[in-house]
């Protein structure tokens, strides 16, 4: 049983194998060797060849020799001849040929990767600036000594007597007769 | 023939127009019989076989063996038949009707300078039958059957043109094969007995 299927799939292999090129071969001897062993060989044969006869019937029948010039005058306009330059010839190389269509997507990548690299880092040589600073103070530290040091400073008291003198002022507006009157105004009427 | 074509590919590739010129009259005729088998009408054969020209000298330092120019210029020309089979299976219910006959009245004009005009309904109603059996299969089992089975190439030719590894070009053309035999099975009986 299992020898029947091997040459039946050996047959079907052959019978797949033949092509245009084999219908004016003498196939006689090949056929033979399955005839015995193959059920209907010979008509599954003959079915296959019927195929292959009608479809290599499908000719083409060709237009004249001045359609093709009008062909190449055309193609001719269309082009421009110039040599293959060396960048060409080994981007041709490098990029595998599955690869091709992504040719502008990376270099558009590659490109937008250099250029933010530039804009990003413009000076890749230089320190970075943090390496400048200091030991590391937390800020709370930092703003509580520099208060301090305004508090005993000679600008805080400069500040201070501003501040005196800002109340001063305020409370002397509000004390003055107008706004008096105008106070009791309010606590009286309501208005 | 080889080598001619690996000196014409060098001589173009240095820019020689002349040399570019003699490439196309070599495979002007294959690439239009070629284009034709896969879309059936003249129109777009016009179209693929310019195109295809135009796009060899665009692609031409993509050729590695100046010798593979054969497979490389029938690979363009293959996938610019499949991408025109997909547009029309996309847009299949919109086919304008007009440009059809159009493009069928100009086949019967080229066709009637040669054949008579039985010969001709005969090979046309013929042509027809396979063209609707090919035309229901996936493009690229289109492209494998008819390089394979009308043109004759081998399945390594196939495989070449199609860039494709070998087994996929056996299973396509075992899958092709099955649906046309299925569709052709009342003119196969006839050819059988």
């Amino acid at each position: 049983m299992k020898t029947e299927t091997k040459i039946e799939q050996e047959f079907e292999e052959w019978l797949s194998t033949l092509g245009p090129s084999d219908l004016n071969r003498d196939l006689g001897d090949e056929l033979s060797r399955y005839t015995t062993a193959v059920a209907n060989a010979r008509s599954r044969f003959q079915h296959h060849l019927s195929y292959l006869r009608l479809m290599s019937a499908r000719e083409v029948i060709l237009p004249d020799d001045l359609y093709f010039a009008q062909v190449r005058q055309k193609i001719t306009a269309r082009v421009r001849i110039k040599p293959v330059s060396r960048p060409a010839r080994i981007r041709a190389l490098l990029l595998p040929e599955r690869m091709r269509p992504l040719q502008g997507i990376v270099s558009g990548a590659l490109a937008a990767l250099l250029l933010v690299t530039l804009v990003f880092f413009p000076g890749a040589e230089k320190p970075h600036k943090l390496s400048g600073l200091d030991r590391y103070v937390c800020l709370k530290a930092r703003f509580s000594g520099e208060v301090e040091l305004l508090r005993r400073g000679p600008l805080w008291k400069e500040v201070e007597s501003e501040h005196i003198d800002i109340l001063l002022r305020t409370a002397a507006i509000l004390s003055s007769p107008s706004s008096l009157s105008r106070s009791r105004a309010f606590g009286n009427g309501g208005k | 023939m080889t080598e001619k074509i690996a000196e014409l590919v060098e001589r173009f590739k240095r820019g020689d127009e002349s040399a570019f010129n003699e490439l196309v009259r070599l495979f002007e005729r294959r690439i239009y019989a070629h284009a034709y088998q896969m879309l059936g009408n003249h129109t777009e054969a016009d179209d693929v076989l310019q195109e295809t020209f135009v796009r060899l000298v665009k692609n031409i330092a993509r050729l590695r063996t100046d010798a593979n120019l054969p497979s490389f210029i029938f690979r363009i020309a293959t996938n610019l038949c499949i991408d025109i089979i997909r547009k029309r299976q996309r847009r299949e219910v919109n086919i304008d009707e007009s440009d059809v006959e159009a493009a069928r009245g100009y086949q019967l004009e080229l066709s009637r300078r040669i054949s008579t005009p039985e010969e001709e309904t005969e090979r046309r109603e013929l042509m027809e039958l396979i063209t609707a059996a090919i035309a229901e299969l996936p493009p690229k089992q289109q492209a494998t059957i008819v390089l394979h089975d009308v043109e004759g190439y081998s399945k390594e030719e196939v495989a070449d043109i199609m860039n494709c590894p070998q087994a996929t070009v056996r299973s396509n053309l075992h899958i092709a094969r099955s649906k046309v035999k299925r569709k052709l099975i009342g003119l196969l009986r006839e050819k059988d007995e």
